[in-house]
């Protein structure tokens, strides 16, 4: 699987015209013959398959992702510098869109039609669609400029030694806006799941049990309605190692995002496919794990042996 | 319930506490007090030391080496660095940097023959670990650079070094093939000297694989200190400069990929200014208080080729319509705020190269062109939008690049210019990796499909690089003539300008090829760039220069007024 999703976007990559050397076309005083021996120390002369064996070659012998053509510096290196950065800003909004997002979702189910049920319905449909170029900006205006509540860009003060809270506060920002993303996103489905399980016989027969309705909820509706948003979520889940393009653009924040999109803007071939092969990793892995959670969590599910 | 309730509890309690949690007072960046002591033999006697200086960039340079990648933020960090032999500066008048003085005929650093160069070297250079700068790491340097393993972008000016003699350790004699005219200007101007106790014997394969190319060590007047990718790089001062020790004591560059958030940072304090400031937010910055705009004269000229080989292209009279239908006044307006200035040749106005006549010859005309449209056949019917000729609509495709907004509302404007004219043109855009490909890749420009490309090229502060661009010899895939344009006159001129050496001479030449190109129009210049910094005013003698050598040549001689 994962050597077809490289072998992809390699031919891809390379059918496009355009290359790492290609933005050298552009100065008037780099000649035909310069970029020709350019690429022949880069490798980049031969045909895309011979290089895309040897890349292979170079993960599966060597473990080895290989070496940057617009920086020289090895490309794990390049990725590994930026996980911090990425996992933080995911994490956090991931989490808050989680936490937020679950219990609203959860809240309008249980008191659909109320007034907090519309009003977490029209924001919800302004968080989905409103862009993060354009609520970035909007907030870094507001709250930045505006306000002086926090620092507009960046993951640290440059002129001051480290501190927590300086480190919080250039984090609040994008992990918000990104949060509000999910958040609305993920609480219109959960109120949905919520409102499908909610209306089963199963749920109308634990009332008439007598159960308290908090154990109705928490306890029968609650853990049927979570079983898709597990999966929804386990899929999110790569996006803590890939990161989020736009928003780390705007935010200037040193994550893999940026990596990746600089990458693409220069046809730095060998730390896209790093990036690529990382994250094509993950999300298969993280598919496995949401079928293996629903095992766990649901006891319908069970995946029986072929029928000999 | 409970658990839910605590959940809600905390979801609340989130909400509430973090927006106090943030104060609002605002960082400013510290800075230590300046030193008082005044340095001598310095023009500024006001002039502090101490500080650090937070710009804000909109690009991050991959490495740090500009012979490796020729790029503005490459340079702009570069600079600060390194040394070079020789600078342009804010008047594009070439400067001594590691040099004592710039070699001439007069002073006999050139031979009578232009042949052989002799150099001095600042006894006083030292590395940023101490060890002195001498000759051996010049010819080193060049070593490095001429070496086939080694991915120097260009090695124009080098290639013509028949040898480079080091007689003593600060003397360096470089003896050439032939004459080349622009050897000072050439010669480690973008090139930047290495040490060779730290590099010798790792120059290969391997030397693009280096450590050196992200942590430098170099002998210019800032050190590097530390390489945040993609958030900043720290530089300070190098208290050894052979120029002096740089009044500031630091400089921090922030990479801040975009304009939006840049011009926030400003608002702050975040930064103190940036480069290259968006003309969409000029009349913002010039509400900010305590910011300066500084102007800055680019050597970079948008500029639209035409493919000579198009069959209706071929004909001079179409090519000089187009141009003389072309209103750069209308163009700079509207899209530039009126900041950028028209240009109607290769040659920057400020260099002594510059031949006035040529805008008497393209000054926008849409009634002489109309004129020239009907001598070439194209004519325009009752009632019709577009000129015909043989039922044919005389229509054209001009490309250019994706990634520049300001060059897709150009062609807008271009196109409404040339439908007054009877002319239809439509736009077909490209990603500029794309359009800039090599001939093999598939390059638009390169395998020549196109009818009309507008890109920038950055003129040289001397002409002879004109010759790689009209010359005959230099159509695709051997060089830049894009527009494919063919013209014994020019190419034996240009062939001229290369070897001869006074001054009164090449200026005759270059008036002439000046006159030529306007006349023949193989390209249209459109508008020069000007660049707007914006800086606090605590900023001083920041005085970019409009070469290569970018607003940071001088980089140890600014200082700031509030550093205290």
């Amino acid at each position: 699987m994962l050597l077809v999703i490289t072998l992809l976007s390699f031919a891809l990559m390379y059918m496009a015209p355009g290359g790492p050397t290609a933005f050298m076309g552009n100065n008037p005083s780099v000649s035909a013959e310069d970029i020709i021996r350019i690429n022949k120390n880069f490798g980049l002369d031969r045909p895309w398959y011979v290089q895309y064996v040897k890349w292979v070659q170079r993960i599966l012998f060597h473990l080895d992702l290989g070496y940057s053509y617009t920086t020289g510096r090895p490309v794990h290196l390049m990725i590994l510098e930026r996980i911090p950065a990425t996992l933080e800003l995911m994490g956090s909004s991931l989490g808050l869109a989680l936490l937020l997002g679950l219990s609203i979702g959860i809240v309008s189910a249980v008191f659909r039609y109320s007034i907090f049920d519309h009003l977490a319905t029209f924001f919800s449909f302004i968080g989905i669609s409103i862009p993060i170029f354009w609520s970035g900006i909007l907030a870094i205006v507001i709250f930045s400029a505006h306000l002086g509540w926090f620092p507009s860009a960046g993951r640290l003060s440059v002129s001051m030694p480290y501190s927590v809270l300086d480190h919080l506060k250039h984090l609040i920002l994008p992990a918000s806006i990104l949060a509000l993303l999910y958040m609305s996103e993920w609480s219109r489905y959960m109120r949905s799941c919520m409102l499908e399980t909610l209306s089963q016989e199963y749920i109308q027969t634990a009332r008439a049990k007598g159960l308290s309705e908090s154990k109705v909820i928490l306890k029968h509706a609650l853990r049927n309605a979570s079983t898709p948003i597990l999966t929804m979520i386990t899929l999110h889940l790569p996006t803590l190692f890939t990161g989020a393009i736009i928003t780390e653009t705007i935010f200037a924040w040193p994550g893999l995002g940026r990596l990746f999109y600089e990458g693409v803007l220069l046809h730095d071939y060998t730390s896209l496919m790093g990036i690529l092969v990382i994250s094509s990793f993950l999300i298969i892995f993280f598919n496995l794990l949401a079928d293996i959670l629903y095992v766990v969590i649901d006891p319908r599910v069970k995946y029986a042996k072929a029928e000999t | 319930m409970k658990s839910i309730n605590k959940w809600l509890q905390f979801c609340l309690l989130f909400l509430l506490i973090f927006p106090m949690g943030c104060g609002r007072e605002q960082e400013r960046a510290t800075s230590e007090a300046g030193e008082s002591h005044s340095p001598a033999g310095r023009p500024q006697s006001t002039a502090r030391y101490g500080g650090t200086l937070v710009i804000g960039l909109a690009q991050e340079p991959r490495i740090l080496l500009e012979f490796l990648v020729g790029m503005d933020a490459v340079s702009f960090i570069g600079n600060m660095i390194f040394s070079k032999f020789v600078r342009y500066d804010n008047h594009l008048n070439l400067v001594p940097d590691l040099l004592t003085e710039i070699p001439t005929v007069e002073n006999g650093g050139i031979s009578a023959d232009y042949l052989t160069y002799t150099y001095h070297l600042r006894r006083n250079a030292v590395w940023h670990d101490g060890r002195p700068v001498t000759s051996q790491d010049v010819q080193f340097t060049f070593d490095v650079l001429m070496h086939p393993d080694v991915n120097t972008e260009t090695r124009e000016g080098l290639d013509v070094i028949e040898e480079m003699l080091a007689p003593d350790p600060h003397t360096i004699v470089v003896k050439l093939k032939h004459i080349h005219v622009d050897l000072v200007g050439d010669l480690f101007f973008e090139e930047c000297i290495l040490p060779k106790h730290l590099l010798e014997g790792k120059i290969g394969k391997e030397f693009s694989r280096l450590p050196f190319q992200t942590r430098p060590v170099g002998s210019g007047p800032f050190i590097l200190k530390e390489w945040v990718h993609g958030s900043h790089i720290r530089l300070v001062a190098n208290r050894d400069f052979y120029k002096g020790r740089p009044y500031l004591d630091e400089i921090v560059v922030k990479f801040i990929p975009n304009m939006n958030t840049m011009l926030v940072q400003l608002e702050t304090g975040e930064i103190d200014g940036f480069q290259q400031a968006e003309i969409s937010h000029l009349q913002r910055l010039k509400s900010m208080p305590g910011t300066v705009l500084h102007r800055v004269p680019k050597l970079a000229f948008e500029h639209i080729d035409f493919n000579t080989d198009h069959p209706w292209l071929s004909d001079n009279r179409v090519r000089m319509a187009i141009a003389l239908g072309i209103d750069r006044k209308q163009i700079i307006d509207k899209l530039f705020a009126g900041v950028y200035k028209p240009a109607y040749s290769d040659m920057p106005p400020m260099s002594s190269y510059h031949n006035p006549e040529v805008k008497k010859i393209l000054r926008y005309d849409p009634e002489k062109a109309a004129g020239l449209l009907e001598e070439a056949g194209w004519h325009l019917e009752e009632g019709a939008t577009y000129r015909t000729r043989n039922g044919k609509r005389l229509q054209f495709e001009i490309s250019t690049t994706k990634e520049k907004p300001e060059r897709e509302l150009t062609q807008l404007l271009l196109i409404e210019q040339m439908k007054k004219l009877g002319i239809e043109l439509k736009i077909k855009n490209y990603f500029s990796t794309v359009l800039f490909a090599s001939q093999e890749e598939g390059g638009i420009i390169k395998t020549g499909k196109f009818d009309w490309v507008m890109f920038s090229w950055y003129a040289a502060p001397d002409p002879s690089s004109l010759e790689s661009i009209y010359s005959e010899h230099f159509i695709p895939p051997d060089g830049q003539n894009y527009s494919r344009f063919r013209n014994k006159n020019i190419t034996e001129l240009l062939k001229l300008g290369t070897m001869h050496v006074a001054f009164g001479e090449r200026k005759k030449i270059y008036d002439e090829v000046a006159e030529i190109i306007a006349r023949e129009v193989p390209m249209v210049a459109l508008y020069w760039r000007v660049n707007i910094d914006p800086f606090r005013d605590s900023l001083q003698n920041y005085k970019p220069s409009p070469s290569m050598s970018g607003s940071s040549w001088d980089c140890n001689e600014w200082w700031l007024s509030d550093n205290d």
